[in-house]
C-alpha cells in the first residue's frame, strides 16, 4: 500500500481515487505517445510473430502430410521436430488475445491442456472417440480440448506405447491420419485468420484506438498481457501442476507437452522471454526495442523504493528465469522430485504479477479489467 | 475517543505507536459515526459476513468431532473432509451446502502475505501450512485409536491425557491447536493481512464504485464495505462470543490492557462508516487500529497460556499440557499479526518457526519439563518484547 501511494505521489496522478474518469483521468499530464507504443506493438512484435507462427505452423502441416502419406518412424520425428517448433512458436502469440484471436479463441482452441484423450460423464467424446467415429466438428466448443498442441501431443506421442505401435497405428487406420492432419489443418488456419486481419483492417484500428477508456488498444492489451502473464503462464504452467491451485496435491498431468514430456520447461521458458520481449518492446525480428510498457513506464519516471519500476519488472524476470532455469526439463517430474523449486518459480513470477496488476497499473491509470472472485 | 481509548493501552506498554493520529475524532470528520456496527442503504441493512459465519462454525464442529469420545476412533477422511468441507463431512446442513467456504483454502491465504508475497509470504509456505494441519488431523485419528480404548498417553506415545483430551506423542493436544492456529492462520490472516488491507480494499474499480455507490450485483453493498464487513464477521460472525471475539474480552478485562475491546469495536465501527463516506484516510486509519491491537492480543494470549503451562509443570506435566498446547496455537498465529509500521508480522515466521520447535524441542515434547522450565520465559520474553509489554503483565489477569 504503502509503496503504491508513493508511487502515486510521483507520478502525480490520482488514478486509483479518481472515480468515474475511465477516460484517462490523467491526461492532462500524462502526454506519453502511446500510438508509437501500440504502432511498436503491431508492427514490430505482434504481426511478425505472428508470421513466425504461422510459417511454423506450414512446416508442421506439410511434415504431417508427409507422415500421413508415408508413416515411417523418421516421418514421424520430423512432425514432432514440427509440432515443437511450432509449439515454441505459439509462445510468443499466446498473449495477444484481442482482435481475431480474442473473436476466434486462438489460445483456448490452440493450447488447452490436458487434453481429453477420452469420454467422460461430461462429454462423451474424447480424441480417441472423435478418431473412432470420424465425425467431429473442430470448431465445436465441445471439442475445444480435443484439438490444439497438447492434442498433437497425444497423437505424435502418447497414442501408443512403442514409436513402432504409433507408427503401426497410422499404418493401419486412415482415421489417425485424417484427425491428425485436421489438428494440423486446424491449428493454421487459426492462426492464419488472425495473421490476415491484422494484415488487413485491424491494424490500422488497433493503432488508432490510442486513447485510455477500458475499451482502448493500450488498456486492453495491457489487460490480456498480465492475464496471459498471470492465468497461462504462472498458473497454468507451473502453478497448477505444483498444485497451487489443488490445496497441495501435485497434477503432474497437466503440463505442457504432458505425452512428450521433456518440454514443458522449454515452453515455460519461451513464454517468460516473450512476456520480458514484450514488456521491453523488443522487435520480434532485429531484437531492437521501441516504445513500450517498459519506456511508459520510465516515462512516469516511476520511482518504487528508490528504484525505477520498469528496472524492478525487468530484475524480476531475469529472477524467475534463472529460478526457472533450475526446473527439471520436465515440470511432471519436478513436482514429483522437488515441487518446492517449482513453488519458488510460481513465487518469482508471482511477483511480477503484482507490479504489472497493482504498480504498473496504477502508474497508467488502467483499470484491470478482471477480477478473482474470493469465495466470500 | 477512540484514540484516547488506543491510547490508553499502549501507554501502559512500550508499543510504538505511529500510525493514528491522535486529535481526530467523529465530530471532526464531517459525518456520524454510528453507536453499533449497523449500516444500513435505503432501510435495510448493508452489512453481510455469512461467509465468515459459516467458516467459524465449520471450526466448531470440527473440533467438537474432534473431542468428543463417542466419535473415537475418528474417521481419518472426515476428519480432513471437515477441513476442506469435502463431500459433505459436517453434521449441519448449512455447512454441507456451503460448498464453496471451507477453512483450508483460506489458510494462509491472505492477500497481502500470500498473494502479493509481503511480510516474508510464499506458496511454499502455504502449501507447507496447510499439509501441517492436514497432519495434525491425521495425528488426531492416530491419537483416537488409543483414546478409544481408554489408554493414556505415555512420552512418545499418544493417548488420553488430563482427564479427557486427546494428545499426540508430544503431549500436544490437537484440537487445541487447530483451534488456536486455525484462528491465526485463517481468521486473523483474513482479517488483517486481506479484508482490511488496502490491496483488497482498493482492489481494481472498488474506490470508484463506492463512490458513486455502484452496488454488487443483486446485493445492498459495495465491494469495499462488504470486504470491510468480511473482516468484522472473523471476529463477531456466528453470533459473537466466539474466538477472537471473546479472547478479545478475555485480555480486556486483565486491567493491563484495558481499552483493547473498545478500541477493535470502536475502530471496526468507524472504518466502516469511514467506506461509507469515502474518507480512506480516516479508514485507513482505524485498520492500523485493529492491526495493532487484535495483534496485540494475540501475543498476550501467547505469553498468558506459556505462564499458566508454566505453572503446572509439576507435579505432573500433563496438567500443563492443554495451556501449552493453547500457547502452541496462539504463538503459530503470531505469524500473522501484522505490525502497520512495517507491514509485516511483529515475529517473523523465522522466529515463531524457531519458538514453536524450541516449545517441542525437549525429549517427547512436553513431557520434557525441564526443557521446558529453561525455555518457556524466554519464549514468553521474546513475544513480549517484540510487543512492548511485559510477561508479568500477560501472565496473571486481574
Amino acid at each position: 500500500m504503502k509503496r503504491i501511494l508513493l508511487f502515486l505521489a510521483f507520478a502525480g496522478l490520482v488514478g486509483c481515487s479518481s472515480g468515474d474518469d475511465s477516460d484517462g483521468g490523467n491526461q492532462g499530464k500524462d502526454s506519453f505517445d502511446r500510438q508509437a507504443m501500440l504502432i511498436n506493438w503491431a508492427d514490430n512484435i505482434i504481426i511478425p510473430a505472428y508470421e513466425n507462427y504461422t510459417e511454423k505452423l506450414a512446416t508442421l502441416n506439410a511434415q504431417a502430410e508427409v507422415f500421413v502419406t508415408t508413416p515411417d518412424e523418421s516421418n514421424l520425428n520430423n512432425v514432432r521436430v514440427a509440432w515443437l517448433e511450432a509449439y515454441r512458436a505459439f509462445q510468443y502469440v499466446g498473449m495477444y488475445e484481442i482482435g481475431k484471436a480474442e473473436e476466434l479463441k486462438l489460445h483456448s482452441y490452440s493450447n488447452i491442456y490436458p487434453t481429453q484423450v477420452d469420454g467422460n460423464a461430461v462429454d462423451a467424446d474424447g480424441i480417441n472417440q472423435n478418431i473412432a467415429s470420424g465425425s467431429y466438428d473442430l470448431t465445436a466448443l465441445s471439442n475445444i480440448d480435443e484439438q490444439g498442441f497438447p492434442a498433437l501431443d497425444y497423437m505424435l506421442h502418447g497414442i501408443a506405447e512403442t514409436d513402432t505401435e504409433i507408427v503401426n497405428l497410422y499404418l493401419n487406420g486412415s482415421n489417425y491420419k485424417t484427425y491428425l492432419t485436421d489438428l494440423s489443418v486446424r491449428l493454421k488456419s487459426l492462426a492464419d485468420a488472425v495473421l490476415a486481419d491484422w494484415k488487413g483492417t485491424y491494424r490500422d484500428n488497433f493503432i488508432n484506438n490510442k486513447g485510455n477508456t477500458a475499451t482502448s488498444s493500450t488498456n486492453k492489451l495491457v489487460n490480456d498481457f498480465i492475464y496471459h502473464f498471470e492465468k497461462n503462464l504462472r498458473a497454468g504452467k507451473i502453478g497448477i501442476p505444483a498444485g497451487v491451485f489443488s490445496g497441495g496435491t501435485i497434477l503432474p498431468e497437466k503440463v505442457e507437452g504432458y505425452y512428450r514430456n521433456d518440454v514443458s520447461k522449454l515452453l515455460l521458458l519461451d513464454a517468460i522471454d516473450a512476456a520480458n520481449d514484450f514488456f521491453n518492446g523488443r522487435a520480434f525480428a532485429s531484437g531492437v526495442e521501441g516504445a513500450s510498457l517498459k519506456s511508459y513506464l520510465e516515462y512516469l519516471n516511476d520511482i518504487q523504493e528508490g528504484n525505477n519500476l520498469a528496472l524492478l519488472i525487468n530484475v524480476q524476470f531475469s529472477t524467475a528465469k534463472n529460478m526457472a532455469d533450475q526446473l527439471s526439463e520436465s515440470i511432471s517430474a519436478q513436482v514429483q522430485s522437488d515441487n518446492s523449486v517449482a513453488l519458488n518459480v510460481y513465487d518469482e513470477l508471482q511477483r511480477n504479477v503484482v507490479y504489472f496488476k497493482v504498480d504498473m497499473l496504477s502508474a497508467m491509470s488502467i483499470n484491470v479489467d478482471y477480477v478473482d472472485a474470493d469465495g466470500d | 475517543m477512540r484514540s484516547r481509548l488506543l491510547l490508553s493501552v499502549l501507554s501502559i506498554t512500550t508499543m510504538a505507536f505511529t500510525s493514528c493520529s491522535s486529535d481526530d475524532d467523529g465530530a471532526n470528520l464531517g459525518y456520524e459515526i454510528p453507536a453499533s456496527y449497523t449500516f444500513e442503504r435505503a432501510g435495510s441493512s448493508t452489512v453481510s459476513y455469512g461467509g465468515q459465519t459459516i467458516r467459524i462454525l465449520m471450526l466448531d464442529e470440527l473440533r467438537t468431532y474432534l473431542k468428543t469420545q463417542d466419535n473415537w476412533p475418528l474417521d481419518a477422511n472426515r476428519v480432513s473432509n471437515m477441513y476442506s468441507n469435502t463431500d459433505a463431512p459436517f453434521e449441519s446442513a448449512d455447512l454441507n451446502e456451503a460448498t464453496s467456504k471451507q477453512l483450508k483454502s483460506k489458510t494462509a491465504a491472505s492477500r497481502d502475505y500470500f498473494v502479493n508475497l509481503n511480510g516474508g509470504g510464499s506458496t511454499a509456505e502455504q502449501v507447507a501450512v496447510r499439509q501441517q494441519f492436514e497432519n495434525w488431523l491425521s495425528a488426531a485419528a492416530e491419537a483416537s485409536v488409543n483414546g478409544a480404548n481408554a489408554v493414556n498417553a505415555e512420552p512418545g506415545f499418544a493417548g488420553i491425557a488430563d482427564g479427557s483430551r486427546l494428545v499426540d506423542g508430544n503431549g500436544l493436544e490437537i484440537e487445541q491447536v487447530m483451534a488456536k492456529g486455525l484462528m491465526g492462520a485463517v481468521f486473523v490472516d483474513q482479517i488483517l493481512n486481506n479484508y482490511i488491507s488496502g490491496a483488497v480494499l482498493d482492489e481494481a474499480s472498488n474506490v470508484a464504485n463506492n463512490d458513486n455507490a455502484v452496488l454488487e450485483e443483486g446485493e445492498l453493498y459495495t465491494t469495499m464495505e462488504h470486504k470491510w464487513d468480511e473482516a468484522y464477521g472473523y471476529i463477531y460472525g456466528a453470533g459473537g462470543g466466539k474466538y477472537w471475539d471473546s479472547y478479545i474480552s478475555q485480555v480486556d478485562a486483565d486491567s493491563d490492557f484495558s481499552g483493547v475491546r473498545a478500541a477493535i469495536d470502536e475502530a471496526f465501527i468507524a472504518g466502516r462508516a469511514a467506506i461509507v463516506n469515502g474518507d480512506y484516510e480516516e479508514r485507513d486509519r482505524q485498520a492500523a487500529i485493529i492491526k495493532e491491537n487484535l495483534s496485540l492480543v494475540v501475543a498476550v494470549r501467547a505469553v498468558h497460556y506459556l505462564q499458566s503451562g508454566k505453572e503446572s509443570l509439576v507435579p505432573d506435566a500433563t496438567a500443563a499440557f492443554h495451556a501449552l498446547s493453547e500457547g502452541y496455537g496462539f504463538i503459530l498465529s503470531l505469524r500473522y499479526t501484522q505490525n502497520p509500521s512495517s507491514e509485516a508480522p511483529y515475529l517473523s515466521k523465522e522466529d515463531v518457526d524457531g519458538m514453536l520447535e524450541t516449545l517441542l524441542g525437549g525429549t517427547n515434547g512436553f513431557w520434557d519439563v525441564d526443557h521446558l522450565n529453561d525455555n518457556l520465559d524466554v519464549i514468553s520474553q521474546k513475544i513480549a518484547e517484540a510487543f512492548g509489554f511485559t510477561v508479568e503483565a500477560a501472565a496473571i489477569s486481574e
